[in-house]
């Protein structure tokens, strides 16, 4: 949300670009060529400025000695080029270029992980390729700007230098190997060709300048797309923790308060229960106290078996799950091939969601005899599902769950299978990747 | 009867202790984690020691490894383990720890005050009581050799896993003794198991480590 608050506010202060503020065609194009010759001009300097010394950074980190200051250092001047091509693109060409977020430290994060996660990024290395390989473009878009803006203005300004050098000492120009030798002739000659290339100035330059920035957006807008999913990915994961974190508190908080009050009230009511005596009037009231608040205990703990089983957290997921079978109406087997995965407390959590939803579904709507719950690491998946011997027939939109279910699973980039044709058998299926 | 209560809340530890003292039995110790439950287990060795299962310092199964880890020092230790949830995996641990009497109900079931006491002078005689949440969960499990059974006969089966004598099931159940005792003749029968294990502590074991598989 902060993000997109930062870029909407980025794409208002950004000029538009030049020249398409509807003061005429002519004007308008003008100001654009104009734009465009001073970014081609800027540019091949720049990048080849940049390639030098990141090049000579990047050579310099092959020793091992000098690697930890010129790898930071590198990585630093691409990103801080690529930010000044965003800019000039944007500027001068008009093409969209919004600047690239940076990967910031988190607040207590240890100064190795951030390197690694900077060293990891995509983003990052596109940025320094980019500074590696502009130059190349740019050199040749460099040359072509010059030479369009002489030729031009050389031409045309012919007539008023060309009596100077017009047929003395030899001097022979494009006119004479033409044959023409009068200098009508030539000075038509040379306007003409000054002409053509000012007529041609404005497409030549101004594609030139959006061919090379497009190659430029392509490289560093593809960084920032990497730049935002590595932030959107880290923000999911942060949400899931914190996530799975507020669950568990909450069942402790449940347990500690409410729980454990109810667990007192109903030994001092039962205290009194046996203090008054069989024949007080007082006694049908107490049992009735004591039967509510027992009722009470049950929802309550019903309630906390469904967020975030104690055992869930003690034991794992493979116990928890046994404990959920065991707890059905029906005898359900449960098979597991977890290998040593140690699997993270939101996957654990999702995981026994579906398989204590699922068992719920099949004892309400199966009518099944018997059950079987598999849970199973295969390569970076984890996959779980829950098979009955019921009557099938079981489909999403009947209200079964299996909607919140889904949602529940896709919360953590899983998917979730039904099938269950009628007649049965039930299988409910739910992939979760591992990472 | 002696006992240590080990509960990190002061109310369910007094609430315990009310009910302990009004049927005349003694608290020599209440503790509030894991630690000083064994330390004071192994220091009074009391005629039973009654733990909660999560409480500090690791906020997790802390009741229950104090249960294993005094058992390691004391194999006879009467321990009998209440909570507000009852996980079948944790009455295996229990089980399969030391060989003195062992308990393991919820905390509701101290409100049922006759069945407590009950539970407390069964575990503190070296008998096993197990709450019938987890006896239900196992039954479940083993449905299809308790197939040839008869409801009533479950029934009775249910209640001996819980550590109730033929009396007691009797008693709940409104019968003869006799009829019980005809009952579970015939469970034993049924299931295969040795007539030899009739007798108390034993009969539970058994009929536990058939519900067990």
């Amino acid at each position: 949300m902060a993000y997109s608050m930062v870029m909407s506010d980025e794409s208002v202060t950004t000029p538009g670009p030049a020249g398409r503020s509807g003061r005429g065609l002519l004007p308008g194009l003008l100001q654009q060529t104009l734009n465009c010759s001073l970014y081609l001009l800027i540019a091949w300097p720049f990048q080849l400025a940049v390639f030098i010394v990141n090049v000579t950074l990047i050579s310099t980190a092959f020793s091992i000695l000098l690697a930890p200051l010129a790898i930071p250092l590198s990585i630093a001047v691409a990103a801080g080029a690529a930010a000044v091509e965003r800019r000039m693109v944007g500027k001068y060409v008009g093409l969209d270029a919004p600047p690239a977020r940076r990967l910031a430290r988190a607040p207590q994060e240890p100064w190795t992980d951030y390197a690694v996660r900077v060293v990891k990024s995509p983003a990052v290395w596109l940025e320094v390729a980019w500074s590696l390989v502009a130059w190349v473009v740019s050199t040749i878009t460099w040359v072509l700007t010059i030479t369009w803006w002489s030729i031009a203005f050389a031409g045309i300004t012919w007539p008023v230098y060309g009596w100077m050098i017009h047929g003395r000492n030899g001097n022979q120009d494009l006119s004479d190997l033409m044959g023409m030798h009068s200098f009508g002739a030539a000075v038509i000659l040379n306007v003409g060709v000054g002409l053509i290339f000012l007529v041609t100035m404005p497409l030549v330059i101004i594609g030139m300048a959006r061919g090379q920035g497009l190659i430029s957006t392509a490289l560093l807008g593809r960084a920032q797309q990497e730049a935002r999913i590595a932030e959107l990915t880290q923000a999911r994961e942060a949400a899931r923790q914190a996530e799975s974190a507020q669950l568990s508190r909450l069942e402790r908080d449940i347990h500690d308060g409410p729980q454990q009050r109810l667990v007192r009230l109903k030994m001092d009511l039962a205290r009194m229960e046996r203090q008054v005596g069989e024949d007080s009037h007082a006694i049908l009231g107490l049992r009735a106290a004591i039967a509510s608040t027992q009722e009470t205990l049950d929802e309550l703990r019903a309630l906390s078996k469904g967020i975030a089983p104690p055992v869930l957290a003690d034991r794992g997921l493979l116990a928890a799950v046994r404990e959920a079978a065991g707890r059905a109406t029906i005898p359900v087997t449960v098979e597991a091939d977890l290998g040593a995965v140690i699997l993270p407390p939101h996957l654990e959590q999702a995981a026994y969601f579906v398989v204590s939803e699922a068992l719920t579904n099949v004892a309400k709507h199966s009518g099944a005899r018997s059950g079987l719950v598999s849970l199973q690491v295969v390569g970076a998946e984890l996959s779980v599902s829950v098979t009955d011997d019921g009557q099938g027939g079981a489909h999403a939109s009947k209200g079964s769950g299996i909607v919140g279910l889904q949602n529940r699973v896709r919360s953590v980039g899983g998917t979730l299978t039904l099938e269950s044709p009628v007649g049965g058998p039930t299988t409910l299926l739910a992939v979760f990747p591992l990472t | 009867m002696r006992v240590v209560v080990a509960d990190d809340s002061a109310l369910l530890r007094e609430g315990v202790q009310l009910i302990l003292s009004d049927a005349g039995h003694q608290v020599v110790a209440g503790v509030g984690d894991g630690t000083a439950l064994v330390e004071a287990a192994l220091r009074e060795r009391p005629d039973l020691v009654i733990t909660d299962v999560r409480m500090p310092p690791s906020g997790a199964d802390e009741g229950l490894r104090a249960a294993v880890q005094i058992r390691e020092e004391w194999p006879a230790a009467p321990i009998l383990v209440l909570s507000q949830y009852v996980v079948e995996a944790y009455a295996d641990e229990l089980l399969a720890a030391g060989t003195g009497g062992i308990g393991y109900l919820l905390k509701d079931r101290v409100g049922d005050i006759d069945e407590f006491l009950a539970a407390v002078d069964s575990v503190a005689g070296g008998g096993t009581v197990l709450d019938p949440q987890v006896i239900g969960q196992l039954m479940t499990r083993r449905r299809d050799p308790l197939q040839s059974l008869t409801p009533r006969e479950r029934e009775v089966l249910s209640l001996m896993a819980q550590g109730m004598s033929n009396a007691a099931i009797a008693q709940r159940l409104v019968v003869t003794s006799g009829a019980v005792e005809k009952h579970t003749q015939r469970i034993f029968a049924k299931l295969n198991l040795s007539p030899d294990d009739t007798a108390g502590h034993r009969r539970v074991l058994a009929v536990l480590a058939f519900l067990r598989g």
